[in-house]
């Protein structure tokens, strides 16, 4: 066991407190399936980041109820479900594993979710963001169960923030480009939904919809589609490599003389802002699951910058941040629990508040969403750091019940 | 033979093919007793690749002929059998019909017409295909197998549910009072074993008639083939019917096992695996398929076991592959032969090496 | 909406261009050698690494980092021909499939390894990294200088072959290997040469194309599939078959946007099932090959 010492502990207060003494027994292992291959496979080297941080410092700050922190076995997705589930069998039948994390792909969440209520694990989803996953219920599109939680914001409090960032423009006519799968389609759905309920009065110019293959290298010609329509606004779920070569191309083309507001519902990401550099187009409104300068807490603070200590030159993206908070999270849960037998740590998860880098959660214990705010701002340059920043940015609040009430006649679930 | 069977086992040097294939059923009947929860699914998932690649070289080892779109017919089969079992089974009012016992029924009514589509899917796109040959045979099944592949993605007609694909949880079914979870890994081994093992000796069969032997003259010199009278282009789209019928039901009984159908198993990188399966086994012998299914499957679980591996799987399943094909020309069941030639020719007492 | 039409236009032969100057090393390589290169979109993927490494680095000048993107990629191709691929002319195209396979995988992986999974953005050289208008539209004129280059590249493959004596060596090698070798070209130096120079074009390709999109992983397997739609549809071993088929498909891709959602993905192979059902050795291709 190690000394408990004041190397790198982060502000998070919380339900502390040890009920029941030490664990069952030796160190606490953790399965974790990522994308660690392919073209979107920085989310997967982002996250194993941000899990070796929370390791270490836990381990140093003697552990989870006196235990360590032991394996976390790092399986790749492929971006299959089908991979994705074999591994999930694997990791909790053969492995052993105490407890799960992880998921980049949507897709590939939804495949695994109710393998988990078959495995009877629970699975804290750091990444994957369709609301499917939490939301309990009947139908295709509720495919959460008690075992699935999730510590980030998802597609439908994110895009909650880009309906009321919308509100503030005054574009009316509105068109999108995004990727050519459920994600692309379903962030101009919620789009749709969330300011119908809002009663904006946009027009929706449903054949302008540009929806370009995963990973196309080249968007002329849906740029071209999009330009055509002469929208005022534009809503893109375009994302990492993607948005990047989508920015650079429109750039070029008359795209930004025609269309007066972007959205970029994951644009401020750090897989995009750094290799864009200065190149960032400015004055584009750009959401992100997590800002790493915003909230400006002790917790945020000093994540960050223990983060860029051990990282130098790369801010913590939401992919780290969320697979930190999330053994974070699963800590405080086995200590408040006194074991890590699932039924006692889901008991735990619900309604468990923290002080998160991303700013104050709780696990929705319906839905087993973290509630959390959608973070939205305009892109501007900056003199401090080497990736253009978001000035000004907006915490905008998403509750449950607001949520919920807005997408009550649209089908589409809230998943918090 | 003068002596009986069981006398014969004592010598293991003269065990016949029989002999083998008694032990290897033996094996497994008895394994999923012996090895535990998740090394049967691994078991049953290298059944189910077998068929794949059994079925698959019947029209590249025997009929000559490389398919890069044999994903298709797995797909094809594999969703019809999704779609069936989440909503066919309500649509059709079957639990009213089967009762206790409609798991099993659905399962196997959805296996069948899995089949029946990628049959009727390869009667055309065969027909078009065998036209064709060599790369040009490749590539076109490669485009069908795409154009599949995008209609999957794209879910036009509402069916497929696009990237994020079906999700299929057997349930237990009742048989005359007695619950059989379909679930369990080791109900489920048997299921697919009782599928298995007559289908592959339904292959054997026809790679063994009249029928397989022209498929063989036609591979070994198509024009001379044609010369005395056979219809190429007819026994070559017969052989690619009975090729795309066996990946589809592989393909269907796949799906169960793994919970979930997604457009990933209509992709050409997928049809790629039944090759890369066949040429580590062998393509010139029947049971090459097979046994590169189970060193494909079993190489990737190993794989993953060790983290520097896991992280580089492309670069170490890449060089694998490499080392094979360079040095194993006739794959896995070549050096088996060969290794049995030495051992019989040790046993009889002559200088290794002598044919 | 006079405009549109040209702008699609345009938009097709940029994206022609870009798959052309991948299809033209793909085409060569199968047309003399026989074996259709698997890995030849990783080697494009590893052009533009090296084109974006070398610009970032002290020597910074994008066109010198295209020829020695080119020239890196060429010495990767022999090693892949003669340490690897040489040994099996001889085994039936299966083998050399799967052999290409092997390698895109390997290729990629080391790709990671040396690069990491980060995307590179690159900017196009200044000299022509501005707009003009053409028909009333924003145009890069680095995109016309991409289907110029295309263009260029097909004049003087169809020069080398048609009028020099490499040239002809390469077309009878590749018409009769044996009556060729019994001439006394040393066929195998010939087949390690046609290898490096088909590699030295896909490297010079992933050179171009790096400064119009992100470069990342997965962008080798995005090409290939592309690359050989465009070369069965050209016709196997045909360079204007190929640079046809790459303008064809550009400019299907293009048009196809418009209408149909998922047309970029689908529409190629449609067309290259047409072309193998009513003309199977392509649009250019010879009958028998």
């Amino acid at each position: 066991m190690k000394a408990a010492g004041a190397s790198g502990v982060v502000g998070l207060t919380g339900l502390a407190g040890c009920i029941g003494g030490g664990g069952g027994g030796g160190p606490i292992t953790f399965g974790s399936i990522h994308l660690l291959s392919g073209f979107a496979s920085v989310y997967g080297e982002s996250a194993k980041l941000g899990y070796q941080m929370a390791k270490e410092e836990i381990n140093d700050d003697g552990g989870i109820d006196g235990r360590e922190i032991g394996d976390i076995i790092y399986r790749d997705s492929e971006a299959s479900p089908d991979t994705a589930v074999q591994h999930a069998r694997n990791l909790v039948e053969s492995e052993g594993v105490d407890l799960m994390i992880g998921l980049d792909s949507s897709g590939v969440a939804l495949q695994v979710s109710p393998i988990m209520e078959q495995l009877q694990k629970p699975f804290m989803i750091t990444h994957a963001a369709t609301p499917f996953v939490t939301n309990m219920g009947d139908g295709d599109r509720a495919k959460g169960n008690k075992y699935v939680f999730r510590d980030g914001v998802n597609l439908a409090q994110n895009l909650y923030g880009a309906a009321k960032t919308a509100q503030k423009t005054n574009a009316t006519s509105w068109t999108t480009i995004g990727p050519n799968y459920a994600f692309g389609t379903q962030t101009w759905e919620y789009f749709k939904a969330y300011t119908q309920a809002m009663d904006l009065g946009y027009e929706y110019m449903e054949n302008a919809t540009a929806y370009p293959s995963l990973g196309a290298s080249d968007y002329t010609a849906h740029i071209n589609k999009v330009i055509d329509a002469e929208p005022d606004g534009v809503v893109t779920s375009l994302w990492g490599g993607d948005l990047i070569t989508f920015l650079k191309q429109a750039k070029n083309t008359d795209f930004f003389n025609v269309v007066d507001e972007l959205l970029m519902t994951v644009g401020a990401a750090t897989d995009v802002l750094r290799p864009m550099g200065a190149d960032m187009p400015t004055n584009l409104w750009a959401g992100t699951r997590y800002w790493f300068l915003s909230p400006d807490s002790d917790a945020n603070n000093t994540f960050r910058k223990n983060f860029l200590e051990a990282n130098p030159g790369r801010p913590p993206s939401y992919n780290a941040q969320n697979a930190y908070t999330g053994l974070y999270l699963y800590k405080q849960a086995i200590e408040s629990a006194g074991s890590t037998e699932p039924d006692a740590v889901i008991d735990a998860l619900e309604g468990l508040e923290m002080s998160a880098p991303v700013g104050d959660l709780r696990i929705n214990p319906d839905s087993h969403q973290a509630e959390l705010p959608a973070v939205w701002g305009k892109t501007a340059h900056s003199d401090e750091w080497d990736v253009a920043v978001l000035d000004p940015v907006e915490r905008i609040p998403a509750p449950a019940g607001t949520l919920r009430d807005l997408l009550s006649g649209s089908g589409w679930p809230a998943g918090v | 033979m003068g002596e009986s069977f069981i006398e014969s086992l004592a010598r293991p040097s003269e065990w016949t093919s029989t002999h083998l294939a008694g032990l290897v059923g033996l094996l497994l009947v008895v394994a999923p007793f012996a090895i535990g929860s998740y090394q049967t699914y691994l078991l049953t998932d290298a059944l189910i690749l077998g068929l794949f690649a059994t079925g698959f070289n019947v029209l590249y080892g025997y009929t000559g002929l490389l398919s890069f779109g044999h994903a298709m017919f797995f797909a094809g089969a594999g969703y019809t059998l999704a779609v069936f079992m989440t909503d066919g089974v309500s649509a059709l009012g079957l639990g009213a019909i089967f009762g206790g016992a409609t798991p099993l029924v659905a399962l196997a009514i959805a296996v069948v017409v899995g089949v029946l589509v990628a049959v009727i899917l390869a009667v055309p796109v065969g027909f078009l295909s065998v036209r064709l040959e060599e790369i040009y045979f490749a590539m076109i099944t490669l485009s069908f197998s795409m154009a599949v592949y995008t209609i999957i993605l794209q879910d036009y007609g509402g069916v497929t549910n696009g990237s994020d694909g079906i999700t299929v949880i057997l349930s237990e079914a009742d048989l005359f009072g007695i619950g059989v979870p379909l679930l369990s890994r080791t109900v489920y081994y048997f299921l697919v074993l009782a599928i298995v093992a007559p289908s592959m000796y339904l292959l054997w069969r026809i790679v063994r008639s009249p029928f397989g032997t022209v498929l063989t003259a036609i591979r070994e010199n198509p024009e001379r083939a044609a010369a005395i009278g056979i219809d190429v282009r007819r026994q070559r789209w017969a052989s690619f019917v009975i090729s795309a019928a066996f990946s589809g039901l592989a393909g269907a009984i796949y799906i169960p096992l793994h919970n979930v159908v997604a457009p990933g198993i209509a992709h050409w990188s997928f049809s790629a695996e039944p090759v890369i399966m066949t040429v580590l086994g062998g393509p010139y012998s029947f049971a090459g398929p097979i046994l590169g299914a189970f060193v494909f499957r079993y190489l990737r679980w190993f794989v993953t076991q060790y983290p520097f591996f896991q992280a580089h799987w492309q670069l170490v399943f890449g060089t694998l592959v490499l080392v094979v094909l360079l040095f194993f020309k006739q794959g896995v069941a070549g050096a088996l032969k060969y290794g049995r030639r030495y051992v019989e020719a040790r046993s009889m007492g002559e200088p290794e090496g002598e044919p | 909406m006079v405009e549109l039409p040209v702008v699609e236009i345009l938009t097709g032969l940029s994206l022609g261009s870009r798959l052309f100057l991948v299809a033209l090393g793909l085409s060569l390589i199968f047309g003399v050698l026989g074996v259709l290169n698997f890995a030849h979109g990783a080697l494009y993927m590893v052009g533009a690494y090296v084109t974006i490494s070398v610009v970032q680095s002290v020597v910074g000048n994008f066109w010198v980092a295209a020829v020695l993107a080119g020239v890196g990629v060429g010495l990767v191709g022999v090693a892949m021909e003669v340490g690897f691929i040489r040994r099996i002319y001889e085994r039936d195209q299966l083998d050399q499939l799967i052999l290409t396979f092997a390698f895109v995988l390997i290729i990629s992986d080391l790709t990671r390894i040396v690069w990491g999974s980060q995307s590179y953005t690159l900017d196009p050289p200044a000299s022509l990294n501005n707009t003009v208008q053409i028909a009333g539209a924003s145009f890069l004129t680095y995109r016309l200088f991409v289907i110029v280059a295309g263009i260029v590249a097909m004049a003087a493959f169809w020069y080398v072959l048609q009028r020099t004596f490499v040239g002809s060596l390469i077309r009878a090698t590749s018409s009769d290997r044996q009556m060729s070798q019994l001439l006394g070209t040393n066929v195998s130096r010939l087949y390690t040469g046609v290898f490096a120079l088909g590699s030295v074009i896909a490297g010079i390709g992933g050179a171009l194309a790096a400064p119009l999109q992100a470069v990342t992983p997965g962008v080798g397997d995005q090409v290939i599939i592309s690359a050989f739609v465009v070369v069965v549809i050209g016709g196997l071993g045909s360079f204007t078959g190929a640079f046809i088929g790459a303008m064809a498909i550009g400019l299907i891709q293009s048009f196809g946007t418009m209408w149909v959602r998922g047309a970029d993905l689908f529409l190629p192979f449609v067309a290259m099932i047409i072309v193998l059902i009513f003309r199977p050795e392509g649009l250019f291709g010879e009958e028998g090959q």
